[in-house]
């Protein structure tokens, strides 16, 4: 059933984003531009006489669609959490707590933030990777497009874990900083581990990774890459709206009070 | 449902460090304005975010339309507005894309009557909350407040560091609204004229204490101070005393039952007192019996 209050609460994060949204187009169009120019610059261009050029044509298609995926998204990925700030500063939350808006409300206007995020993130990378494809055939693009649907799903999870660290926070750079940080000490471990104790493995799946044919790869281990996108998925958003709920309850925080 | 009062708190308590609410007690009948008066600091805001149930109570009962504000709370909500001292919308909205908030936030939200009100208030639709004077910002929050046809106006030091000209056009408003009879405001200040003008009841608050609560003419009426030498305080009962305020050559005793004063004291000067001397003398009257000007 349609709520008109997710709806409201919604669309005020839409107007005060609007710029963002401006930026996050003119960033794509930038960007998009910059890949098809540096793509068509090894075949007819200067970079052409480069030494490896098909090499650097391989990266190209690789990296282009997921970096644009990872910038594109990671802006978008701001809104819900500069709206708690701005929320916080301009005392919105004694307004909110006056009407019918309760907690359960406000957290389902974020998951569809976070929801927002994951569509955007994903139309980039496929929108991207199709005209890339289109130019310059599918064989790295679609290597570049996994990629992109990895950011994707990464930053959308990072954005569920520090939604609520936010709340805790009440501010968004503290929290993702706390986040980021925390992130990369657990990613530096892991590593560390890994390379410790299976070094010989880790360089064979890295060498596998240059080489591999995505699609047959996607086709043979579909079902446990669904699991694990599902996984994830649910992980984040339970973190998200759980983290969130227990920390909007917390009304006189909220308030200043 | 069937109900008498707005509001009703009963033994309301809330504490933090330093500070405690309560036990407070009071009631706003449907169809009236109660002003909600005390210093800064006195709990004033403290009430109204327990009312609005922004703060938990430590004990106490509060209920609005006859229903405990907790239980149904979502019921409640639909029907009140409140109007807080500063604006609580961001800066970088308009008028514009608050009415298409706002219709989505209320089911019973007015495009018509919120576009009235700030024609009425001539204020901007498109342009920025945050290039408002405070004066504007304040009508634009009551326009907001009036336009979902709320039942109940919750207002929490509204008029503060208004001018008298806008203070007085806010007063008319508030006085529109409640020219239906199921409509009822709590309007908490410290400008005590303005609640002379408008407020049906009274009710004065300090250190978390109520200290008087009735009908505001009543409260007027029953109110007075003697002035007197300072040889003649002890010639009044402490019974009739609420405090005395001396100087060098004289003293003002305000007393809380004029009426039987003038019989009792005949020949005593017994002048009126205003809603500011009523709310000095109780206040000052808390600490000493009494204080030098």
């Amino acid at each position: 059933m349609r709520d008109g209050k997710i709806i409201a609460l919604y669309k005020k994060d839409i107007y005060l984003y609007k710029k963002m949204f401006i930026i996050g187009i003119i960033s794509y169009i930038a960007l998009l531009y910059t890949g098809l120019a540096m793509r068509f610059s090894c075949s007819y261009g200067n970079l052409r006489i480069i030494g490896d050029v098909l090499e650097l044509k391989a990266t190209f298609e690789k990296v282009f669609p997921a970096v644009t995926t990872l910038i594109i998204t990671f802006e978008m990925a701001l809104l819900p959490l500069y709206s708690i700030d701005s929320d916080l500063k301009y005392r919105f939350y004694m307004f909110v707590y006056s009407t019918d808006a309760l907690e359960e409300v406000q957290t389902k206007v974020k998951i569809l933030e976070i929801a927002t995020t994951f569509a955007l993130g994903l139309s980039v990378d496929l929108t991207y990777s199709m005209i890339f494809g289109i130019f310059f055939g599918f064989r790295n693009v679609m290597i570049g497009m996994v990629i992109g649907f990895v950011v994707v799903l990464f930053v959308c999870l990072l954005q569920c874990i520090i939604l609520p660290v936010t709340y805790m926070l009440k501010k968004s750079d503290t929290a993702g900083g706390v986040v980021i940080i925390g992130v990369y000490v657990i990613a530096m471990g892991v590593t560390y581990y890994i390379q410790q104790f299976y070094y010989d493995e880790f360089l064979l799946f890295i060498s596998h990774l240059y080489n591999i044919n995505v699609k047959a790869f996607i086709m043979h281990h579909a079902g446990i890459i669904t699991l694990i996108t599902l996984c994830v998925i649910f992980v984040g958003l339970g973190i998200a709206y759980f983290g969130t709920l227990l920390n909007l309850k917390r009304r006189e925080r909220l308030c200043g009070v | 449902m069937e109900y008498e009062n707005a509001i009703e708190i009963n033994n309301l308590v809330k504490k933090y460090d330093g500070f405690t609410l309560g036990e407070i007690s009071f009631a706003v009948p449907t169809g009236s304005i109660m002003g909600f008066v005390g210093q800064n600091g006195s709990g004033k805001s403290t009430t109204i975010k327990s009312i609005l149930n922004i703060i938990k109570n430590d004990s106490g009962e509060i209920k609005i339309f006859g229903l405990d504000h907790i239980k149904y709370e979502k019921e409640i909500k639909e029907k009140i507005a409140v109007v807080f001292d500063t604006l609580p919308f961001h800066e970088s909205l308009n008028g514009k894309q608050i009415n298409n908030i706002m219709k989505n936030m209320y089911k019973e939200w007015s495009e018509e009557t919120f576009y009235g009100y700030l024609e009425r208030f001539h204020l901007p639709v498109k342009k920025k909350l945050g290039e408002f004077s405070k004066g504007m910002k304040m009508k634009f929050q009551i326009a907001t407040a009036l336009s979902h046809n709320a039942s109940l106006l919750i207002m929490d030091e509204a008029t503060a560091g208004l001018d008298p000209v806008v203070r007085s056009e806010m007063l008319d408003v508030f006085m529109e609204f409640m020219q239906d009879e199921t409509h009822s405001i709590l309007m908490s200040s410290h400008i005590t004229s303005d609640l002379e003008r408008i407020a049906d009841k009274l009710t004065f608050i300090h250190n978390g204490k109520i200290i008087l609560s009735g009908y505001k003419d009543e409260i007027l009426e029953n109110h007075g101070i003697i002035q007197c030498s300072l040889d003649d305080i002890k010639e009044i009962d402490d019974e009739d005393i609420i405090s005395i305020r001396t100087n060098k050559y004289a003293a003002s005793i305000m007393v809380k039952n004029r009426r039987q004063c003038e019989v009792k004291y005949s020949g005593a000067l017994i002048d009126n007192a205003s809603l500011d001397d009523i709310l000095i003398y109780y206040v000052k009257g808390m600490s000493k019996r009494e204080w030098e000007e």
